[in-house]
């Protein structure tokens, strides 16, 4: 079994390595590999579930990294039923978008070997992550996934957006990493061990004070805002979206910004003893959550639309996590994944085939596209939690948990409901519907191969709601909270109603114009702005650099008025003694004609030609220098073998 | 843990070396000759972690030095990729062919 819990990750590792390898020469990049290989993957998760994980049981591999002194470090997988149902989770999801992607990068005509092999090294690093026991081997998989990011959205390298955005994100997602990095070093520090278990053993037997629980999880929580794109590390993610859309489906939307999330659910019981950062958890996820449904209203491109709206369903989750709902969390996690990703591929299947996400140029593509359309209206009802699709059955869980903590939070989360109706019922109506001046461009029909995974992913959001309802309680290592929801229950899906009939009613009527008015993309513009002020500050400071730098001229130039009197000085006292020197120089000279004289007729002539022959020798020399420095260095390494042979035979003769 | 022997790893150090020097000599680009120098130099800390752990392996300074050397590393990588961005600039090449005013 251990074996088996091994080669899950390790699989599409190795196809990444095979696909960089030889992917070139393979039929449409290695694609095939790829999905083999997650395949495989998905496989193993089967087998593994009749190991007893799913009723309670652990599966564990460790490993000895490296023992320095009294510190050691291990690495290794730790099988319980959360990190199986987010394997799992991961796992289908990465299987459904990369035979998707297949067909969708099969017009690429350079970069589709990178393509797959970023994609498989991405699926290894998100399973490593979600599998990894130790603090130490999850924050290598964070860093891989991390990566697997920044090349993919770089992957049309050639566009500017897209040379600006990689670096955007690796660095604003390493802002908070860098958080993560001293959380478990910190941990290191006081348990001395980096077993993710372990310590949380440690933190329920009391081992640690609670001032130091609380930074711990702050600090763990900074890497789960930079990952999830909680503010005020949010800029990063819609810009995110210049990426090729299987990308944006796959890693930013359902699996590695969900990565923030998983993180905080699998040191729970941490967050359960830190009640402060719980507050703060609570507090940014709520209004994260209200800010990015409110932008989301104002977009126009279709994929920033999903992209706020992902960050939006983040912040719930945060939310949740904060209301001590890990249970309401990781169901919201799962349902989301599977809309967002239909979303994703929806919206990459309108891409491909008009050429534009544009909600102005789009229009009336329900005629031509009635599977997209019909996955679209699923997955959007789920998105805004109108029963029975995915979302109700999880935002529900959020609202009771919201409603049971104060009213505010039930009425909030209310809010939120009704604005993910209305921007995605806005997006819908934009795209599919009819509209005055609608252009309805010409579209062509989406491959059998890139509806296949969408239809999957579109049942999947009609019934994993009610689905897992039930399973999900008994999987996960925590306790569900039953919470009465009554009135609540009517109201949120009130709300939800609502936020559709507004949305779809305001395309209707006026097109698609920002169904809030302008002042969410002011918001928008103010989240762009406070990522600048770090920037804006080290600018300042750099600003106060010159006068600093005149003052210390001043200075230095009043020295320097100094040295030029006292050289003044100097000189004049100079010239005297310089006369001298002249008549001394004059006599010297005269002798000096004398012996000249004397050697120009004796052995001048003899000097002469061996300073000849020196030039001619030198000009064979400077052949040598070829001015390829794979020469100079070939010389080199040949010098320090012939010496190392010297010394060999020498002390072989002795 | 003993079940692989020095040897093994010595020999993979000096695979590594050779990889290494062939990229160093053979590669046009400067990327690729940074890349190659790269490789040298972790062949030796190959070679260094594996002669520590057989031969001191109570003695963790063999460790601090290997980690010394990936720091070394990893700041010579970004000067000489710092030297390179200033050559191209200069250049407009990074063809290590084309910096020839060494020639005699």
């Amino acid at each position: 079994m251990t074996t088996w819990l091994t080669l899950i990750p390790l699989v599409p590792a190795l196809a990444a390595l095979a696909i960089l390898v030889a992917g070139r020469r393979l039929p449409r990049g290695g694609g095939w590999l790829a999905v083999g290989s997650l395949f495989l993957s998905g496989l193993g998760l089967a087998v593994l579930a009749g190991s007893g994980v799913l009723r309670g049981g652990t599966l564990t591999v460790e490993v000895t990294w490296m023992a320095v002194g009294s510190l050691k470090l291990t690495m290794g997988f730790w099988l319980d039923g959360l990190s199986w149902w987010m394997a799992v989770l991961v796992g289908v999801i990465c299987l459904l978008v990369t035979t998707y992607a297949v067909p969708y990068m099969k017009d690429e005509e350079e970069g589709q070997a990178r393509f797959f092999a970023l994609m498989a090294f991405f699926a290894a690093s998100m399973l490593a992550l979600v599998l990894s026991g130790s603090f130490v081997l999850t924050f290598v998989a964070w860093e891989g996934v991390g990566v697997a990011s920044y090349g993919l959205i770089g992957f049309w390298y050639r566009k500017d957006e897209a040379r600006r955005a990689a670096p955007k994100a690796f660095l604003m997602t390493r802002l908070g990493d860098f958080g993560f990095l001293l959380g478990w070093l910190l941990v290191l520090h006081h348990t001395g061990t980096t077993h993710i278990e372990t310590f949380l053993q440690a933190v329920e037997g009391g081992g640690v004070g609670t001032p130091m629980l609380t930074l711990i999880a702050l600090l763990l929580f900074a890497a789960a805002v930079g990952k999830s794109a909680q503010l005020p590390l949010t800029a990063w993610l819609p810009d995110a979206m210049v990426g090729p859309t299987p990308v944006s489906a796959l890693l930013h939307s359902a699996t590695m910004v969900a990565a923030g999330i998983y993180l905080i659910l699998r040191v729970f019981p941490l967050f359960e003893r830190a009640p402060y950062a719980l507050d703060v958890v609570l507090w940014i996820g709520a209004v994260t959550a209200l800010a990015a449904a409110l932008v989301a209203t104002a977009q126009y491109d279709f994929k920033r639309i999903l992209a706020w709206s992902t960050v939006s369903q983040l912040g719930e989750m945060m939310m949740a996590l904060g209301l001590a709902g890990p249970v309401a969390a990781a169901y919201h996690l799962t349902t989301h994944a599977v809309f967002k990703s239909a979303l994703f591929l929806v919206a990459g299947a309108v891409d491909h085939e008009t050429g534009s996400r544009d909600l102005r140029a789009l229009g009336g593509l329900g005629r031509s596209m009635p599977w997209t359309a019909g996955v679209f209206g699923v997955s959007a009802l789920a998105l805004a939690g109108f029963p029975p699709f995915a979302g109700f059955w999880s935002e529900e869980k959020i609202l009771g948990a919201a409603q049971a903590h104060h009213w505010g939070w039930g009425l909030l989360m209310l809010v939120l409901v009704g604005l993910a109706g209305l921007y995605i019922s806005r997006a819908g109506m934009a795209i599919f519907g009819r509209w005055p001046d609608a252009p309805e461009p010409e579209s062509g029909r989406p491959a059998v191969l890139m509806i296949v995974p969408m239809l999957v992913l579109g049942v999947a959001a009609l019934a994993i709601g009610y689905g897992v309802k039930t399973p999900i309680e008994h999987v996960l290592p925590f306790e569900p909270a039953q919470h009465h929801l009554g009135l609540w229950r009517w109201a949120a899906i009130g709300g939800s109603a609502f936020g559709l009939a507004a949305g779809a009613w305001r395309v209707r009527m006026a097109g698609p114009v920002p169904a809030l008015g302008t002042f969410p993309a002011a918001i928008a513009g103010a989240l762009q702005t406070a990522a600048r002020w770090p920037v804006r500050g080290v600018r300042r400071m750099s600003r106060m650099l010159p006068p600093l730098e005149g003052s210390l001229d001043a200075g230095a130039r009043g020295v320097a008025a100094g040295a030029t009197v006292a050289a003044t000085a100097a000189n004049s006292s100079e010239s005297g003694l310089d006369a001298a020197a002249r008549g001394m120089g004059k006599g010297t000279r005269d002798a000096a004609a004398g012996v000249e004289g004397a050697e120009e007729k004796g052995f001048g002539q003899g000097i002469d030609r061996f300073a000849h022959a020196f030039r001619a020798a030198g000009g064979q020399l400077r052949t040598l220098q070829t001015g390829k420095v794979f020469q100079y260095t070939l010389s080199l390494f040949a010098y320090v073998l012939a010496a190392v042979v010297l010394v060999a035979v020498l002390l072989w003769i002795r | 843990m003993n079940a692989v022997p020095l040897t093994a790893y010595l020999l993979v150090g000096t695979t590594l070396f050779a990889i290494g020097l062939y990229a160093i000599l053979v590669q046009r680009t400067a990327v690729m000759v940074l890349m190659g120098i790269e490789v040298l130099l972790n062949a030796i800390g190959l070679n260094l972690i594996a002669f520590w752990r057989f031969v001191a392996p109570g003695d963790y300074s063999g460790q601090i030095f290997t980690i010394i050397i990936v720091t070394v590393g990893a700041i010579e990588m970004a000067i000489g990729l710092g030297l390179m961005m200033l050559l191209y600039r200069r250049r407009q090449t990074v063809q290590v062919d084309k910096y020839s005013s060494l020639r005699g």
